[in-house]
């Protein structure tokens, strides 16, 4: 993976050597550092720096359960305040370092992975709710403030913040944005880029800009969306401030089978459609019915499951609504039970570990596509993967809904003999049909380093825009370089 | 070993699914405080693949041995015990500065506090009742409490004064100095032959439960049985009062009602504070790391926004809590009908 030049990831290594792979900083940079942010929040110890050079990217997990050893960061500096962000960005200018945001590093692509000697800019000392606007439903929020943490403190004072990912109890709020991230009720109350009302960032030479939150806007183009899926690339985002919602007064927990995947989509359809949002709409295959609902539902039918939430008519009329489509489409009513074993369950994150510790090769891969592709996109991969040698898992579910289309998330797991090549392969497969079927090949995980590599398939001529815009506001390339297929701005030279 | 290696590596694997619940984390800020970066390093320092230096052993003391993170763990781990054998290894290595007087303190004057003091066993009875070290050193209104509670309520005991029960020096990784404190205390008991053994200390109940042929109790259940018996008085007392649970007794013993039931009964408004219960936050007073400091302060800030007065049940909570500045009293104290 080592292309163009810049050395990431893990390499074969003796165990017990690892200053072996740690590249020095100059003493000077470090001094001037921690100068800036203080002589505990620069830290250059090997604990530190190795808890950096991995993010939840899986394969990452893989590498080292067979002990291969991660490329380590220079040093890990912990600002403190948007002004320290910003003498760290000119520093790392003037000494021509290059510097990697890092938030929970439960990013699933390696997007935080940092190249060899950069300097980690860990934003998690950065971790307060400034201000709740409870009339204008805003929230000013720093942008290391952990996710779960953050939810607390808006349920205490009556709101949410409706984006609830599965990696709420470790993502923060900056990895959200950095990722156009997508939370469970997404439905709902919106991705994150549906969220976001203003943001302050420190961009590429250190400058400090800020956009206050407004309704809507025809001033030009927002240019803080560019920082929306930036990741790491074109700036840190120290704050942003979130859309809130009161906290709902009712929720509706409901449940249907259906024979085929067939059904439980159409009957998706034509709810959102008709402009009812359930919080929460998942989609759950035969196979991962299987997996997850073992015990509370039956075997073999593909389940969909809903939890309706918000003020208490709307609720009601919108469960009407759920009902009457699912029974249309041939749906059958299995209870509350399946949404309570959900909510208990949803945040319990443990078979990919257990598949790697058992020497396999697991991963998951987000794509969206419109309706009319969906159920075709969902059996081509399927197929295609369950051919692949080693495959032991293959299965799906849909579970981010839209009146054009929806998000399928996909999940494989196998024991192949040459497990990168099993990996590439896999992706390859799942890449390849969703762009031949005109989808997307991301709705929220982001790109990092996984999927760099089909992004001029993905963006065509856009592609070249962005490496323009890289280039020209960070000429010399620090800002996370290497990553996403153009974070190397090489349009700019 | 291979057991603890195992589970380290699930844990250094997993995305840090408890990190929101751990109270160092949240202070600390940084990656090797939070639960799955202390367990890396402690992977990587049992396997010899990080250099054993002060400050890449620091992670696996980052623990307040609270059990917060067990709660939400889908593999119901519990990290302080996955820490301890590297604990075990630094203390004879190289650890932080703060563990080494830790270790010094223990082996040398057998309390925390370094502070010299004589083996003493005072008065007669069938109920041992050690405080140990905070209340004996720290805490002293709390001992004296127990004992005027204990003689009104016609209860015979013998105070032993001077006895650790090993626990610090275990969470510090010295297990061969924490078993022969705890058998200096097991000595004493068998020698009196008493057959309870009466605690003011969560972290002393931890320690010595288990002792053959001993009936153990912390103060909080001891003194409700005794009122539930007849035997015990309570004075009336009005306010508010808001009550933090001790890891030690609520989250890791289940001891979370008996307390406030003691309160209620002496006619007190409990008013509970944000986290309470099974997600009560440490009071961080257990470890000797700066880190833990800021634990203790937060919480105390805590407990200070939900009501004017706190009463806890563990002589270091109230230790810890009250040197950030909190009004805080032991249950022993408040059952003797004080309230300031
Ligand atoms: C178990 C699990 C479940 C998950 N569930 C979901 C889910 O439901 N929905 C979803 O969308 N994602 C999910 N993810 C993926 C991941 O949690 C998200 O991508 C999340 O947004 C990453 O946030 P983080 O703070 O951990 O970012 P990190 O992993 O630390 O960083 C991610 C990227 O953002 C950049 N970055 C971080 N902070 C900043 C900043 N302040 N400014 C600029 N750039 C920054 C980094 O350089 C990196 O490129 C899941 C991951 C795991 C492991
Ligand atoms: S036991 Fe407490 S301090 Fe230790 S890792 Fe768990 S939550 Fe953190
Ligand atoms: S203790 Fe459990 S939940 Fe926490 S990081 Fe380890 S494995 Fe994950």
């Amino acid at each position: 993976m080592g292309r163009r030049g810049i050395r990431f990831l893990w390499e074969e290594g003796g165990r017990g050597r690892m200053g072996r792979l740690r590249p020095a900083l100059p003493e000077a940079f470090l001094r001037e550092a921690r100068d800036l942010v203080g002589e505990r929040d620069l830290r250059t110890e090997e604990a530190e720096l190795f808890s950096h050079a991995k993010d939840a990217w899986l394969l990452g997990g893989v590498w080292f359960s067979r002990g291969k050893e991660p490329i380590l960061p220079g040093a890990v500096a912990y600002p403190e305040s948007t002004e320290e962000v910003s003498g760290l960005v000119r520093l790392c200018c003037r000494y021509k370092i290059p510097l990697v945001p890092y938030g929970g590093g439960t990013g699933v692509v390696g997007g935080a992975l940092p190249p060899a000697g950069a300097l980690v800019v860990d934003l998690k000392k950065m971790n307060r709710l400034l201000e709740v606007d409870g009339e204008n439903l805003l929230a000013r929020v720093q942008a290391g403030m952990n996710g779960w943490r953050y939810e607390e403190e808006l349920n205490r004072r009556g709101y949410t913040g409706g984006h609830i990912p599965q990696s709420l109890p470790s993502s923060t709020v900056g990895g959200w944005i950095a990722h156009r991230a997508a939370g469970q009720f997404s439905t709902k109350y919106g991705k994150i880029e549906d969220l976001v009302a203003g943001l302050e960032a420190v961009m590429p030479d250190g400058t400090v800009v800020r956009s206050r939150a407004v309704p809507r806007s025809a001033t030009g183009p927002r240019l803080e969306q560019l920082l929306l899926g930036s990741e790491g690339m074109l700036g840190i985002i120290t704050e942003a401030t979130l859309r809130i919602f009161p906290f709902p007064e009712r929720r509706l927990p409901l449940s249907f089978t259906f024979p085929s995947l067939e059904g439980a989509l159409e009957a998706a359809r034509r709810i959102l459609r008709r402009g009812f949002r359930p919080a929460v709409l998942r989609i759950y295959d035969g196979e991962e019915v299987g997996l997850h609902f073992r015990g509370v539902v039956e075997e073999g039918r593909v389940l969909s499951l809903f939890l309706l939430e918000g003020d208490g008519k709307q609720v009601e009329v919108e469960g009407e609504v759920v009902e009457g489509e699912c029974r249309s489409a041939g749906g059958s009513p299995s209870g509350e039970k399946p949404v309570e074993h959900w909510l208990r369950t949803r945040f319990d994150v443990h078979l990919a570990q257990e598949v790697i510790r058992g020497g396999g090769v697991v991963d998951t891969v987000e794509v969206a596509i419109l309706w009319s592709r969906a159920a075709e996109l969902y059996r081509k991969v399927r197929g295609e993967l369950e051919g692949l040698e080693g495959m032991v898992h293959v299965s799906g579910h849909f579970s981010h809904f839209y009146p054009e289309g929806v998000c399928l998330y996909l999940t494989f797991a196998g024991f192949p003999s040459d497990p990168e090549a099993f990996y590439w392969g896999a992706w390859e497969k799942v890449m390849k049909a969703t762009l031949e079927l005109g989808g997307t090949i991301s709705h929220h995980h982001g790109v990092g380093l996984v999927r760099a590599r089909w992004m001029e398939e993905e963006l065509g001529g856009f592609l070249s825009v962005l490496r323009k815009i890289k280039g020209a506001l960070d000429p010399q390339n620090l800002m996370n370089p290497g990553k996403a297929g153009w974070g190397d701005g090489r349009g700019g030279r | 070993m291979e057991g603890v290696e195992d589970k380290l590596f699930l844990c250094a694997l997993c995305p840090n699914m408890c990190r929101f619940s751990c109270p160092v984390e949240e202070v600390a800020g940084t990656e090797t405080s939070s639960p799955q970066g202390k367990a890396l390093t402690s992977l990587l320092l049992l396997r010899g693949e990080l250099p054993w230096t002060e400050e890449n052993a620091r992670p696996p003391y980052l623990c307040l041995d609270c059990q917060a993170c067990k709660l939400f763990c889908p593999f119901d781990f519990d990290l302080p015990s996955l820490f301890h054998p590297v604990r075990v290894k630094a203390a004879s290595k190289i650890h932080p500065p703060e563990v080494h007087s830790r270790l010094l303190r223990m082996r040398e004057k057998g309390n925390p506090f370094g502070e010299p003091r004589e083996k003493r066993v005072v008065g007669k009875g069938e109920v041992a009742y050690l405080p140990g070290c905070t209340a004996e050193m720290k805490e002293r209104e709390v001992l004296l409490s127990t004992l005027r509670l204990l003689e009104g309520a016609g209860v015979g005991a013998v105070l032993l004064e001077g006895y650790c029960c090993g626990l610090p020096s275990f969470r510090a990784g010295d297990e061969k100095r924490a078993e022969e404190l705890r058998g200096e205390v097991e000595g004493v008991l068998r020698s009196l032959g008493v057959g309870i053994l009466l605690l003011s200390c969560p972290g002393c109940l931890e320690f010595l439960s288990g002792l053959e042929g001993i009936e153990v109790f912390h103060t909080s259940t001891f003194f409700l049985k005794l009122v539930e018996e007849g035997k015990m008085g309570l004075p009336r007392l009005s306010g508010r009062v808001t009550y933090h649970d001790p890891c030690s007794l609520g989250r890791k013993r289940g001891i979370f009602d008996p307390p406030r039931k003691l309160l209620k009964e002496l006619g007190l408004e409990v008013v509970e504070p944000l986290k309470t219960r099974e997600r009560a936050v440490c009071c961080g007073g257990g470890n000797p790391l700066e880190e833990a400091r800021g634990v203790s302060r937060k919480r105390a800030k805590e407990l200070a926004e939900t009501a004017e007065l706190t009463v806890t049940t563990c002589p270091t909570c109230k230790w810890a809590l009250g040197r950030e500045g909190l009004r805080v009293l032991d249950l022993s104290q408040v059952l003797e009908g004080r309230l300031g």
